[in-house]
């Protein structure tokens, strides 16, 4: 990378109005920003239609860091160069206490910017918030509409029913029975 | 990693016909979102990620998820979604005859159970063991075994069983399949999922009752799972019956130990001579060629259980040999078992251990006898646990579980049936 191009500034706008100013290389991490840079489209603000600003201030935080890392692995024996571990410890603090409709939000970001590590991040996230979860926090916890009946419901509830250990919920409808 | 646009391939749509409830419905306008505010395909790709055992529960969040999670594409499709080692392994155990003992499915990654619905019975056959079970996609397939005919004369005598059975994991329905060519139990069995075949090999009419006795013979078929129909292979070089199959690689069928004739000590009691070799079938040339014995005289008089491990990224796969207390890993090149490992908790006396292998690790299972401390004597009423010792053969690690096991007879896996699914 030449020394022009990494000082050149892009100028983002999400849905909300607000203007974010980062560098090249730093939007140039989402694929759909890099498309429209590399056909130069750069000069004006790119709006970005559907991701609010608090959104988007989380991407660009991604972003930046996936530029450090990538800037620093060119060369040896570098410090921010991580193990499997350390990447997973990583996206692990970079998702805490990410909420469910962020989150809704951060993966519709990152699958319309097509940024594939942060989508991957995301889905794992989700994966590990709705698994070990019952229907009811599911429902509360992103606004599904239970749209069964409870006769419904204890049907399908009856249906090859996993019993898991050390899980209240199943224990007590077991011996309940 | 995982292919975002797969939801387009696989033909999932959303419509109201994908639903087997509908009953209280109201206008068909609603949105059909899986998760509000997120795209399906997002949504969609979020729940093929769950484990297989979380889905029954997640089923009646809403009835888009229902729909979703009862797809007979779900399954298929996570087979192609995750990576081999991120998918759920689990262990299905025929605690005894399928169609009386319900089977159980269990995540031991959860420590999570399920009870599978029996297979369907016929009014004159009872008492079915030494059958074959083996899993092929998201099916399990019950091949054969021994079994009594309340209609034959002598009653007693155990009968070999054509019969196949599928049991389709995404609807949890079992389904008869074309029977086998020649009747058989204890034989050599294992999936080949390159072709969607299962190959049988040997085998005879033993029952578990009996400890002798019974049919040995050397059929060798091929089942195409696709199209229904058995095929005949080249024989066996001699009768094998209480033999073990597994696939090498996509050309190789394997068929190790069991027992041929049977010799009779001082003209009364008869004792089965074991083989102490392995034959392989190689199924470009459908040839059988014979390879030495395995291990030298008086190592041990039969061949433990084995199982196979897959390799990384479909390599071949590794054997083990739970013999006694001992694991033993088969070197190929030497046609020799050498001693892995010995498990860090010896098991019970008289106690038989299953073994199954799980993604990259081996399973050794047996039920803790009752504690016999006084003080405890409550114990003896519950059901007795079930003790798992977990090996890593690449980290060369041992790990325990402890689960209650939800049988209501102590499983006895000297009989019980077990294979490992991949879902």
């Amino acid at each position: 990378m030449s020394e022009s191009t990494e000082k050149k500034m892009v100028r983002l706008r999400s849905s909300d109005g607000e203007v974010f100013e980062v560098e090249e290389s730093v939007a140039k991490v989402a694929k759909t920003l890099q498309d429209m840079l590399e056909e130069d489209c750069a000069d004006a603000v790119i709006p970005i239609t559907c991701v609010r600003a608090p959104i988007l201030t989380k991407v660009i935080d991604y972003c930046k860091d996936q530029v450090m890392i990538s800037s620093s692995s060119s060369t040896t024996n570098n410090p921010n160069e991580r193990t499997e571990q350390e990447r997973k410890a990583w996206g692990q603090k970079f998702m805490e206490g990410v909420d469910s409709s962020t989150l809704c939000e951060l993966l519709v970001a990152s699958n319309f910017l097509n940024i594939e590590g942060l989508l991957n991040l995301g889905v794992d996230k989700m994966v590990s918030m709705i698994q070990g979860k019952y229907p009811q926090e599911i429902r509360d916890m992103f606004n599904v509409v239970n749209d069964f009946t409870p006769e419904e419901e204890e049907e399908i509830r009856n249906q090859n029913a996993w019993a898991f250990e050390r899980d209240p919920y199943y224990k007590k409808r077991s011996s309940s029975k | 990693m995982y292919d975002k646009h797969f939801a387009g391939s696989c033909g999932f749509s959303f419509t109201r016909e994908t639903y087997s409830m509908s009953s209280s419905s109201s206008a068909g306008t609603e949105t059909l979102s899986l998760i509000p505010g997120l795209p399906n395909d997002l949504a969609a790709l979020i729940l093929t990620l769950i484990p297989f055992s979380h889905h029954t529960r997640l089923k009646c969040t809403s009835k888009s998820w229902y729909s979703f999670l009862s797809s007979s594409t779900l399954l298929p499709l996570r087979r192609v979604t995750l990576p081999t080692p991120s998918l759920s392994h689990l262990v299905c155990i025929f605690p005894q005859d399928p169609s009386l003992g319900q089977p159980y499915l269990f995540d031991p990654l959860h420590a999570a159970w399920s009870p599978l619905p029996p297979m369907p019975c016929s009014p004159h056959r009872y008492g079915l063991s030494n059958f074959a079970s083996v899993s092929l996609g998201s099916r399990i397939f019950v091949l054969g075994g021994s079994y009594f005919d309340n209609r034959s004369f002598p009653i007693d005598r155990p009968r070999a069983s054509a019969s196949v059975y599928a049991l389709d994991l995404s609807t949890f329905t079992w389904s008869r399949r074309s029977p086998m060519p020649t009747p058989r139990g204890s034989f050599a069995c294992a999936a080949d999922p390159s072709t969607s075949s299962i190959l049988v090999a040997g085998g005879g009419s033993r029952h578990n009752l009996f400890g002798s006795g019974g049919s040995r013979i050397s059929a060798v078929e091929r089942y195409d799972v696709v199209r229904d129909e058995w095929i005949e292979e080249e024989k066996l070089p001699r009768y094998r019956a209480g033999c073990v199959g597994f696939m090498f690689g996509e050309d190789e069928f394997w068929v190790m130990g069991g027992y041929g004739d049977c010799r009779t000590i001082s003209g009364v009691l008869p004792v089965d001579e074991y083989y102490k070799d392995r034959a392989v079938l190689r199924l470009k040339n459908g040839k059988w060629r014979e390879f030495g014995d395995m291990w030298e005289e008086g190592e041990r008089w039969k061949l433990g259980r084995v199982v196979a491990v897959d390799g990384l990224n479909g390599a071949r796969p590794d054997f083990f040999m739970l013999d006694g207390d001992e694991i033993f890993r088969f070197d190929v090149s030497m046609n020799r078992w050498w001693k892995e490992s010995t498990l860090p908790r010896r098991s019970p006396p008289d106690c038989s251990c299953g073994f199954v292998a799980l993604g990259e690790e081996l399973y050794v299972m047996f039920v803790l006898p009752p504690s016999l401390d006084p003080g405890k004597k409550s114990r003896v009423k519950q059901k007795p646990p079930l003790f798992i010792q977990v090996y890593s053969h690449r980290k060369r690690k041992w790990r325990f579980l402890v689960t209650k096991s939800p049988f209501k007879h102590p499983l006895d896996f000297r009989t019980a049936v077990m294979c490992a699914v991949r879902l």
